[in-house]
Parts: C-alpha cells; sequence; structure tokens
C-alpha cells in the first residue's frame, strides 16, 4: 500500500482496515515525516471541527427556537441537549468548578459512549494516575512521535491543545499486547490528570485507533477543549 | 418530532456553519431546514437525523451558495460578541477561525461537503458515497484534499 495523504486522511477517520492500519501505524514508527505530516492533517481537521464548535457561542436565534418550542413530546429517548449545552458552556468561572466540570464531561462522555460502543476505563478521576513513563513521554514528545514506553508499550501522541482552565492538555493513544487506548490527559503543575480513557472493544496490535473511540473523545474536547488545536510550534514551548 | 429537532439543533447548526462559514448565514440555513422539515415532514422509515443534515446540505446547495451571500470571511466577531470569550482565546480563536474560514471560502464545493459531512456529521466514507452517489474513492480523494490545503494553510501561520 502506498502511503500517502489519502491514506493518512482516511486512518483519520477510521476508514482502513486493521491490517491497514498497523501498516501505517509501521510506516509512521519508522519515518519521522510520515508521522508529522499525519499530525499536520488530524490537526488541520480538528481546527476544521473547532471552528464548527466555536457556533455555539453565539446564542440560538429566538426565532429558532419559537418554531420548536412548546411543543415538545417529552420523548424519553431524546438527549437533552440544550441542558447539556447549558452544562459544558461555562469556560469562565464555571470552567473552574471541578464539579461542574466533571457533570459535564460525564454527560459527554454518557453520549460519547453510545455513539461509540467502547469501553470507558475512567473519566477523569484522580484515582486514575498517569504512569510515570507516560507523564515523561508527555512531557517531551511532539505530536505525531511514537515512542517506546518500557518494554512492551509504546504511545502515539495526537496533537495537543490548551484547556479552559489554560492547562496544557494532549490527545494520544498507548499500545500494548493486552490492546489499545485512546486518552486525554492535562497538565496540573508537574503531574498529568487523566482527563479520559477509551478502549477500543476490539483488541487490536495498531497504535493509532481512529474509528470509535476518536469519536467518542470527541464529547470530551468539545467540553473542555479551547480553540485549535496547537501548532507544533505552539506546543513546542509547552514540551520540555 | 419537535423533541427530537430540538436536541439536533446544535450539531445541525454547526453544520450549517461549516457549510457557510457565517454565523447569519449558518442561523438562515438552520431556520429553513427546520421550517422544511416541520412543514414537509420526514420520510417513512428515514432516521430524523441523518434526513435533517440531508435537508440542510440541499438548502445550502439550492438557496445560499448560490446567492453566495456575505461571502467575506470578517464573520468571526459575531461568534464572540457579547464579551463571551477572554482575551487570550478570542484572538487564538478569531486567527483558527479566519484561517480556517479562509481556506473554506474557496474551496471547491464537492470538497466542502465531503469534508463537512465526515467531519462535522459524522458520516462514514461509504455513506458519504451513497449519499452523493460518488465512488468511495472520490470521497477519499475530496477528502484528502480538502484536508491538505486546510493543513497548509495553518502550517502556513
Amino acid at each position: 500500500m502506498r502511503i500517502n495523504d489519502e491514506i493518512l486522511s482516511a486512518m483519520l477517520d477510521g476508514e482502513l482496515d486493521a491490517d491497514q492500519t498497523l501498516e501505517v501505524n509501521r510506516a509512521m514508527a519508522a519515518d519521522p515525516k510520515l508521522a508529522a505530516r499525519f499530525a499536520e492533517l488530524a490537526a488541520a481537521n480538528a481546527s476544521f471541527v473547532q471552528s464548527a464548535r466555536m457556533i455555539d457561542e453565539a446564542p440560538m436565534p429566538e426565532a429558532i427556537t419559537r418554531l420548536l418550542e412548546g411543543q415538545e413530546s417529552g420523548d424519553s429517548n431524546v438527549t437533552d441537549m440544550q441542558a447539556f449545552r447549558q452544562l459544558r458552556k461555562p469556560t469562565h468561572n464555571g470552567g473552574n468548578n471541578p464539579a461542574l466540570r466533571w457533570a459535564a464531561l460525564a454527560a459527554s462522555l454518557a453520549l460519547a459512549i453510545g455513539l461509540a460502543g467502547g469501553n470507558l476505563l475512567g473519566t477523569g478521576s484522580s484515582s486514575h494516575a498517569l504512569s510515570p513513563a507516560v507523564a515523561d513521554a508527555l512531557n517531551s514528545v511532539s505530536s505525531g512521535e511514537q515512542i517506546a514506553i518500557g518494554s512492551d508499550e509504546s504511545m502515539l501522541a495526537g496533537f495537543s491543545f490548551v484547556d479552559a482552565e489554560e492547562r496544557f492538555c494532549r490527545q494520544f493513544s498507548v499500545n500494548s499486547e493486552e490492546g489499545s487506548s485512546n486518552q486525554i490527559a492535562c497538565r496540573e503543575g508537574e503531574d498529568w490528570e487523566q482527563i479520559a480513557v477509551i478502549r477500543s472493544p476490539e483488541q487490536t496490535t495498531a497504535n493509532y485507533q481512529p474509528a470509535s473511540s476518536n469519536h467518542a473523545l470527541d464529547g470530551v474536547l468539545d467540553t473542555i477543549m479551547v480553540g485549535a488545536p496547537l501548532s507544533l510550534e505552539e506546543e513546542a514551548r509547552w514540551l520540555d | 418530532m419537535q423533541a427530537q429537532l430540538t436536541a439536533l439543533l446544535p450539531a445541525l447548526r454547526r453544520f450549517a456553519w461549516s457549510l457557510t462559514q457565517s454565523v447569519h448565514d449558518a442561523d438562515d440555513l438552520l431556520q429553513a431546514t427546520v421550517e422544511r422539515l416541520l412543514s414537509k415532514g420526514v420520510p417513512e422509515n428515514v432516521d430524523l437525523s441523518r434526513w435533517a443534515f440531508t435537508v440542510c446540505r440541499n438548502l445550502w446547495i439550492d438557496e445560499y451558495r448560490a446567492r453566495k451571500i456575505r461571502q467575506t470571511v470578517d464573520v468571526a466577531p459575531e461568534v464572540f460578541e457579547d464579551g463571551q470569550v477572554d482575551g487570550e482565546r478570542e484572538v487564538h480563536g478569531k486567527l483558527q477561525l479566519n484561517k480556517v474560514m479562509t481556506v473554506m471560502k474557496d474551496l471547491p464545493e464537492d470538497q466542502h461537503a465531503v469534508l463537512s459531512m465526515v467531519a462535522i456529521q459524522g458520516l462514514s466514507y461509504k455513506d458519504v458515497a451513497a449519499e452523493l452517489e460518488i465512488p468511495v474513492g472520490t470521497v477519499m480523494s475530496r477528502l484528502s484534499r480538502a484536508r491538505c490545503k486546510l493543513a497548509e494553510l495553518l502550517a502556513a501561520g
């Protein structure tokens, strides 16, 4: 398989099969330029998605809500997105309210898991500590790079961003023989706080898990991510 | 249906924004979509969510794209009015937003639609191919070209 931008883009969307995904992961591990290109495309895509999310900042026009109000059917199967938006809306003072933040995260994760069918391993509780090796890697590895962690694990850095509390945060995946996980963590002082971990129900030897797990993390990113992903230059200022 | 539509509004609004790149046009498009759905209903055995996005995209193609209204890229301030965003975030957000919008404004419609359908609506390549009646390979190609143009501009700083 010739690995070009189309293949990397398809990788980003989880449209490659397991063998192809493994092949691309191996190629990226061997070729830093290819890994950097993948990170560029991932960041570009995330910028586009984030730009669309910015419209949430503008109030919904009354003309539209009036069209729909007063006729709610009470359908219990419908997710209350308005309530969800109220939870995730505050990014200033409210963003510093841990209860509000975790309530919003829980809401978004519930939505995300429903979409993804994955297994949630953690939702950012402080009890989910990152291993020192992973934390070290998060402090030093640029997005797009893959690094061995111990003898049987590797980590691939996805992209970085700043959250509402102006913390440096990273999306990354960790792979071992036992499976792979897609994660988000934010740096608190010298420590890394694990925000979310989602493991695909299908174990794979692929290091990058683009399919369901990435969509599952979208809800979390939607809640905590401020602005666009950091460029590699911006990211470098946060790294050791 | 009203309750389901209410739940869909934020996602549908983002989709409208991704197509129009303007808050005003996105809200006009969203309103037209809601009006159309309420007046015409949803075909039998068709998922409302999927249908709502299709109606939205078709309206954009039929009316909004042709009108080419408010095509300037100077709409970012609309998003941040009323002091909803703090200073640093505002600057960073506007910068990124304008970059994205600069690319999207000049992106061919076929690439633009595919990028919105995959990245915002969340459709698979197979579903996009079926909806647009094009081969999956064409979906891949259009998507890749759109992302490359975005990456190029963002990398240029």
